[in-house]
């Protein structure tokens, strides 16, 4: 069972971390912090987030190589926020099958409407099947 | 040619010989008295003889000239003035035929012209006047026979000239070659018919007489297929096989020219006959062979061209081009050399034959042996006999007797040099000079063009390479600097937000974590901006140096201070001595000595120990950085002073790969070096050399 209102960031530059995890934390998100690939599974192995920040550049594991390993994991998917600096983010987003890009630099605004857009949807959906169930 | 070994005395008596035999022969048609005759053979015997096997010969000619003209009965006095007459005139057409370059092979107009006027219609003037007048003097002739004496002398030995020359150049002219089965049968089918014909016509078959004249017209379709179809060989055999035909038919009062009586004027008919049909057959004969040159030459030319147009590197060009020029001269080698670029020596750079095996590690100095000549003259070299010459690669000798060079020049500029050689002895003739020249001429544009190519080439791929690296260099720049930028600008809109609201919804803490962030990724923006301008200035070459004396071991101390502030991970170690000057940019060489620091602890995730020394070593001031961190693999050692390069992109990506780069720039201004070791216990040693040591240039410190 997700919680609807968790958040996993992955990026290795700190300050990005600690920006998202402020400024979500400030509209009431609980934000989880991975410093790369590796660490964002380690975090997956035993939470379940609504959904995912992920950064492409980064050391160690990178963004596609999180994506393709956490694709092949079974259960459910939480969706795929791709953040990037790069000039075609979009088309790294369309790479990994994310489900959203937000271009580096991104506005606040951005970011709090599209983790909204999924989180709320996780929302919905979670509690729909606790209807039904 | 005369054969190498037969002595000169038996050469000369050979020639008499020959020269006795072909003048009784004509002697049995002396017309006037018994010296004079229309049919001469041995002029153009003389002529030839001379011609081919050199003036010294002359003994010869004199001796079967004055023996022959004894055998008549005349005086020896008389005998030795005609055989006078006989020589000078000889020696008179074979002066002048080879001053004028005539090629035996009679295969150009201008020299069947000048065997025409200048032996037949000229020395023969010289022969007839003597002659007569040697006849005169000995009382053999009288003077009323003096005119028709000297006409029927004259025109006997321009005939001489005219039909037994030319078959004896021509014949010892050619390199006679076997020839196929289809051309062979013509050339006996077409002996066979004017064999026939000239018996059929001249022997009388049809009747003899003016009335039968115009038989004498068959001839012409003889005389056409004969040169049309064999160039000049058709035309002196057709010619020498039907005049001896239309003389023996004469002689037995055969044919249409058996019309009087009188032998006299029978031969003059005859005579007058023949030396037009061989004046028209050589003309017409010479006349197509230069139709057919100038054909095989645009042939050659054309192909040659083709080749040049179509390929542009020269490993293909050239081979060839040289094929092309090799085949269209009958060579048995070419070679192309191609200067140097000081200008200074030829190298074999493509070679067919005997000289592609003897391989290109030969240079040519300019100025000697065969090429180096051509180069220092630019002008074409043609060389009979190589044995005698200067060759300064001495295979070439053992592999070639004859050899033709011309020089390759393209927009005035000499390039080098192209040669074919004849494993056998051969005369390159002016013609195929001129035609290796207008090949090299093409040769050497196609060069040109090549060299051009490359160049452009060249260029275009640094111009790529060049915006390749601007356009890498400014997506890497962007994306570095856009991830300090979002920091800052999200951390302001989060302040900005949280102040619209009109109540803190943001703790102190957290207030103040957002400043020190915004503040702390400004400082990272200011940083990488000036490693962009610093980038971009040693790229425009506009890095400039404040060089001021400082001592070396207060810049490592401070530096090394300032470092072990920022971590407690690592242990900075500082071995310096007391004090350490040297001139140079404080700031350039602090900015380069942190960056070092900085990958030392960067790449030392571990935490462990960093040292730092600075020490005077011949002259040079020298710093080294050691960590024992995470070294660099083999793979990536030589590029690590690269723009952009990073060893360790794949595990600690962090910023642009600019440090070592710009580091390495300034080292390089200062005029110093710097460089990585890997020691075998692990991590890198980097260390700079700066060439300016402590002392005079300083003062007292």
């Amino acid at each position: 069972m997700p919680a609807a209102r968790r958040i996993l960031i992955v990026d290795d530059d700190e300050s990005i971390r600690d920006l998202v995890t402020m400024a979500l934390g400030a509209e009431g998100y609980e934000v989880m912090g991975a410093r790369d690939g590796a660490a964002a599974l380690h975090i997956l192995a035993t939470s379940r987030p609504a959904v995912i920040l992920l950064d492409m550049r980064m050391p160690t594991m990178n963004g596609w190589e999180f994506a393709r390993e956490y694709a092949q994991r079974p259960g459910p998917r939480a969706p795929l926020i791709i953040m990037s600096a790069a000039r075609d983010a979009a088309a790294h987003a369309a790479e990994v099958e994310a489900d959203a890009f937000l271009a580096k630099p991104f506005d606040l605004t951005d970011l709090y409407t599209c983790i909204a857009r999924f989180a709320d949807e996780r929302e919905a959906r979670a509690d729909q099947e606790e209807t039904r169930a | 040619m005369t054969g190498f070994s037969i002595p000169y005395v038996l050469r000369v008596m050979v020639l008499a010989a020959i020269y006795f035999t072909a003048a009784r022969i004509g002697l049995r048609f002396a017309t006037v008295g018994a010296q004079v005759t229309l049919v001469w053979p041995p002029t153009g015997l003389a002529l030839a003889a001379l011609l081919l096997g050199g003036w010294r010969l002359w003994p010869g000619v004199a001796l079967g000239a004055i023996v022959a003209n004894a055998s008549t009965g005349a005086p020896v006095a008389t005998a030795c003035g005609m055989g006078l007459g006989n020589t000078l005139e000889a020696l008179l057409a074979a002066g002048l035929l080879r001053r004028l370059a005539v090629e035996p092979s009679l295969t150009r107009l201008r020299d069947v012209f000048a065997l025409v006027m200048l032996a037949a219609g000229l020395s023969t003037i010289a022969s007839a006047t003597i002659g007569v007048s040697s006849l005169l003097l000995g009382g053999v002739l009288s003077w009323s026979a003096a005119a028709p004496a000297w006409g029927t002398w004259w025109l006997g030995d321009a005939l001489g000239d005219l039909v037994v020359a030319p078959v004896l150049l021509v014949g010892f002219a050619r390199s006679w070659r076997p020839i196929g089965w289809r051309r062979g049968g013509e050339a006996a089918v077409l002996l066979v018919v004017i064999v026939l014909g000239s018996v059929s016509v001249f022997g009388g078959w049809f009747g003899a007489g003016s009335t039968y004249f115009s038989l004498v017209y068959l001839i012409f379709p003889c005389l056409l297929w004969a040169t049309l179809r064999f160039g000049p060989p058709g035309a002196v055999v057709f010619t020498s096989l039907m005049s001896s035909v239309a003389i023996w038919g004469v002689a037995r009062e055969t044919g249409p020219f058996a019309h009087g009586a009188v032998l006299r004027n029978n031969l003059l008919d005859t005579q007058v006959f023949i030396g037009v049909v061989a004046i028209t057959a050589l003309i017409l004969a010479a006349a197509i062979a230069e139709r057919d040159r100038v054909v095989a030459r645009l042939q050659a030319l054309q192909s040659v061209s083709d080749i040049a147009l179509a390929h542009l590197a020269l490993t293909d060009l050239l081979p060839r081009l040289l094929d092309c020029g090799k085949l269209a001269l009958a060579a048995d080698n070419a070679a192309i050399l191609l200067l140097d670029e000081q200008g200074e020596e030829l190298v074999v750079h493509t070679a067919r034959g005997p000289e592609a095996r003897v391989g290109g590690a030969v240079h040519v100095p300019v100025g000697r042996g065969f090429a180096g000549r051509i180069v220092a003259t630019r002008a074409p070299l043609v060389v009979d006999d190589l044995a005698a010459t200067e060759v300064i690669n001495p295979p070439l000798r053992e592999n070639l007797r004859s050899l033709m060079g011309v020089p390759l020049i393209a927009e005035g500029r000499i390039m080098g040099v192209m040669h074919v050689g004849s494993t056998a002895p051969r005369h390159f003739t002016a013609d195929e000079v001129l035609l290796l020249r207008l090949v090299a001429d093409r040769c050497a544009l196609a060069i040109n063009h090549a060299h051009l190519y490359e160049a452009e080439r060249q260029a275009h791929a640094r111009a790529l390479a060049a915006t390749r690296a601007r356009d890498e260099f400014l997506s890497i720049a962007a994306h570095e600097l856009k991830t300090p930028v979002t920091s800052v600008q999200g951390f302001a809109q989060l302040l900005q937000r949280s102040v619209a609201r009109g109540e803190s919804r943001l703790d102190a803490p957290t207030v103040r974590s957002a400043l020190q962030h915004i503040d702390k990724q400004t400082n990272k923006l200011a940083a990488l901006i000036s490693q962009l301008l610093d980038v971009s200035r040693i790229d425009a070459g506009r890095l400039s140096l404040e060089k001021e004396v400082v001592n070396v071991t207060r810049l490592v101390e401070e530096v090394a201070s300032t470092a072990q502030a920022r971590t407690d991970r690592h242990t900075l170690v500082v071995d310096v001595p007391e004090s350490l000057p040297a001139r140079l940019d404080p700031l350039r060489i602090e900015q380069v000595l942190v960056n070092l620091v900085t990958n030392a602890i960067k790449f030392s995730p571990d935490g462990g120990q960093i040292e730092i020394a600075a020490w005077q070593d011949a002259g040079t001031v020298r710093m080294a950085v050691r960590d024992h961190g995470l070294g660099i693999p083999p793979e990536h050692r030589a590029r690590i002073f690269d723009r952009f390069y990073q060893a360790h992109a794949h595990s600690h990506r962090s910023g642009m790969g600019l440090g070592l780069h710009i580091s390495r720039q300034i080292v390089d201004h200062h005029g110093g070096s710097i460089m990585a070791e890997f020691p075998a216990d692990g991590g890198t040693r980097v260390i700079i050399q700066l060439p300016v040591a402590g002392g005079d240039p300083l003062g007292p410190s």
